[in-house]
């Protein structure tokens, strides 16, 4: 699980992020809905340790920046990032000996079956294509089997299959008890699997909503989503 | 043409806006103006070294050499992926526009023109030692910056139609590059033979070097003849050169215009190329120099764990960018110093470490540690960040301690130094390196990501400067006792106590990736 307490990121006279306050319970998946610009990146580069931020984040009680949070810490970053010299088999095995990893090349072998990079294990970084050097991202995020994972607009770019597998293994990230935050602005794209959805404009939550049957006559996510995000616009108009 | 006008006026107006945004950028410029100040009031100075002064041919020699190995590096380079004066708004904007592609092209030139001169800037630099050793004047300097500028110009020009003439023709592209090859070895044998055959070596190659043959070496040679020209007075050796440059210029405008008209496509390819190197800085990648063919060769990192692992994975990408002791640009300033103490070999070893020194602060290269800290596995790993900062500069330590090896036993060879000295000298540069590739971390450690180097140039330059003065003057105390080696060794020591300081101080951009894009 993880903790975020009254987060505030500013960007000299810019506020990215104003005063968040959140959670991700064990076995929970939470997801960041928000407009481009609307500082999903921001708090979650602030989770990741990237940023520093005024308040308080804890991972699994652990101060977010302590060797010990990173140990349980995986992020999938918006830009794929992978070394342009390294082979994908070299990426994993670099991340299994940065984390002193033991018996990894089983698992490491599952996720590059599951993500169609099998083939391309002796493939270099640069070789490959946007969405390929997205996938091999992920699974450097996964092969420590952290456990709470951070995706950034992990979705963009890649082909259905890969869509398909990675709703899946978050399907099974959540089975397994670890705690997932992932921030996106399509929303099509999270269908059923979240249990919680924070919709952040202008750097804070505008409203959160719990997965549960809805009742008759309440509004979806879609309809929530965007009932918040034009609203703006369409004061603005009627002032017009 | 109103439309570029515009473009241009606006874009060189909103940079000027930026500054005001951005103060730490303001005070770099303000720092360089300041620094060119300095140097045209020093210029002003009275110099009782003028009976010292080298003969002017040197100069003439070094500069053909410089403009030579710019003009041929970048039109190789420009031979696999073009040259282009564009952006990518411009081929996606412009290039749609219904303005003629000839007043395109000459918007690129002018533009073009414009960057050539910030990558002459670091030439300024050179003003004392030009100064102090063959009497260059400020207009002097300024005319072998210019002709700097313009032989980049020219090579970018040149790279352009050279691959919009070759591109999709293997064996035309193999013609050019054995061409270009040709000129290189013509050049090398017009200066090698008469020096192997003369008794003075050093007067033969700068005889050769600033004769009438060499002089007619393709831009280079013009410009060098013009640059040559313009210190000395002599106005016809001036309007020559800069003519020839002008008809090349000429030339090659009207080759494209009148015979390839339809160029889009051939700066396309160019323009892509910097446009993901650009995108991938701001991304968080930085581009890094890989061969276009890349031998993979023995699969694995196969050793380290936790922060070590960074040092045999630099290692592995090391061997596949087909870089083995030293890179390119290592390997030529190194050749640089060497050549140096050819002409400074009645000065002694002291006078040649000094020198090789001051151009080991421009040499000194910024290594793969950079480029780790824009992934973000640096900072997500479990580890102390003071380990991981030294666990990515390792390999970059090896590389200075060969640098080392490499540059100071030669020097001390042709000045005829004792081996004691020769150690002293190796392990002294073995020292400043580490001074310097602290710095260039303290750098990124305040100034973060400024993407145009060549402006913090400067800054850096005080301060390593200010940072080596203590060791500098405890060294020349203990020299005055113990001699040259005691001096060497008491720097090494202060230069060594300074680094691990200043990498423990900065061992924070290993923890927050912020404090690399500001």
């Amino acid at each position: 699980m993880f903790t975020v307490s009254h987060v505030t990121k500013r960007y000299g006279k810019l506020t990215a992020n104003s005063d968040i306050s959140f959670g991700v319970e064990d076995g929970q998946i939470a997801i960041l809905l928000g407009p481009n610009g609307a500082g999903k990146s921001t708090i979650i580069k602030c989770i990741s340790g990237l940023l520093r931020f005024e308040g308080e984040i804890r991972i699994n009680g652990y101060p977010n920046k302590s060797l010990e949070a990173k140990r349980l810490l995986g992020y999938v970053p918006e830009m794929p990032a992978v070394y342009d010299l390294l082979t994908v088999g070299e990426h994993l095995e670099f991340i299994a000996r940065a984390y002193s990893l033991t018996g990894w090349q089983e698992y490491a072998a599952s996720l590059l079956e599951r993500f169609e990079l099998a083939d391309k294990k002796g493939k270099l970084g640069k070789e490959l294509s946007k969405g390929m050097q997205q996938k091999l991202s992920v699974c450097c995020a996964l092969l420590p089997r952290p456990k709470v994972v951070i995706f950034d607009e992990p979705l963009v770019g890649l082909d259905p299959h890969a869509i398909k597998e990675l709703k899946d293994l978050f399907r099974e990230l959540k089975r397994d008890g670890a705690s997932v935050l992932i921030s996106t602005h399509m929303i099509d794209s999270v269908e059923d699997y979240w249990d919680i959805a924070h919709i952040m404009m202008n750097g804070t939550f505008a409203a959160t909503m719990k997965n549960e049957p809805a009742a008759q006559g309440e509004k979806t996510l879609e309809e929530l989503f965007f009932e918040i995000t034009e609203k703006p616009a369409a004061v603005a108009e009627e002032s017009v | 043409m109103r439309a570029l006008g515009y473009l241009f006026i606006t874009t060189v107006k909103n940079r000027v806006k930026e500054l005001r945004r951005h103060p730490s950028q303001l005070i770099l410029v303000l720092f360089i103006i300041a620094m060119l100040g300095l140097v045209v009031f020093t210029a002003g100075l009275p110099s009782d070294t003028a009976a010292e002064r080298r003969p002017m041919a040197e100069l003439r020699a070094m500069l053909l050499a410089l403009y030579a190995v710019m003009f041929l590096l970048l039109c190789k380079n420009g031979l696999s992926s073009g040259a282009s004066f564009y952006t990518m708004a411009d081929v996606n904007l412009l290039f749609s526009t219904p303005i003629r592609p000839q007043r395109i092209l000459f918007y690129g030139l002018v533009r073009q023109l414009g960057t050539s001169v910030l990558l002459g800037f670091f030439l300024l630099f050179q003003y004392s030692w030009l100064h102090d050793l063959y009497g260059l004047s400020i207009p002097g300097l300024l005319a072998v910056m210019l002709g700097y500028c313009l032989t980049v110009f020219c090579a970018q020009l040149t790279s352009m139609v050279l691959y919009a003439f070759t591109s999709g023709d293997e064996g035309r592209q193999r013609g050019m590059k054995i061409v270009l090859y040709a000129l290189a070895a013509a050049a090398v044998l017009l200066v090698g033979l008469p020096a192997a055959a003369a008794d003075n070596k050093l007067a033969a190659v700068v005889a050769a070097a600033d004769g009438p043959l060499l002089a007619a070496f393709p831009v280079a040679g013009w410009m060098k003849a013009a640059v040559g020209g313009l210190i000395t007075g002599d106005i016809l050796s001036a309007v020559l050169g800069l003519g020839g440059c002008a008809a090349y210029v000429a030339a090659l405008v009207l080759l494209i215009t009148c015979n390839h008209p339809d160029f889009y496509e051939d700066v396309l390819k160019a323009t892509e190329v910097s446009f993901s190197a650009i995108t991938a800085s701001k991304e968080g990648k930085m581009a890094e120099p890989v061969p276009v063919h890349v031998k993979v060769g023995k699969i694995g990192i196969g050793a380290g764990t936790g922060a070590g692992v960074f040092f045999y994975k630099h290692r592995l990408e090391r061997r596949r960018s087909r870089v083995f002791l030293l890179d390119g640009m290592t390997l030529l300033w190194a050749a640089i110093s060497i050549a140096f103490s050819f002409f400074m070999r009645e000065e002694g070893i002291l006078a040649v470490f000094i020198f090789a020194t001051y151009m080991q602060i421009f040499s000194s290269s910024t290594g793969r540690w950079l480029r780790e800290l824009l992934m973000p596995y640096i900072y997500m790993i479990p580890e102390p960040p003071f380990r991981k900062l030294i666990g990515v500069c390792r390999e970059s330590i090896l590389q200075s301690a060969v640098e080392a090896v490499v540059v100071m036993v030669p020097c001390g060879l042709i000045v005829g130094a004792s081996p004691l000295d020769i150690a002293g000298c190796v392990v002294a540069r073995f020292g400043f390196a580490l001074l310097f590739m602290a710095g260039n971390i303290l750098m990124e450690r305040l100034f973060g990501q400024v993407l145009n180097k060549a402006l913090i140039l400067g800054l850096y330059l005080v301060l390593m400067m200010l940072l080596a003065l203590p060791g500098v003057v405890a060294g020349i105390i203990a020299g005055m006792f113990a001699g040259v080696a005691a001096a060497m060794l008491v720097i090494t020591l202060w230069c060594a106590a300074v680094s691990a300081l200043i990498a423990f101080l900065c061992r924070d951009i290993l923890n927050i990736a912020e404090l690399n894009n500001k």
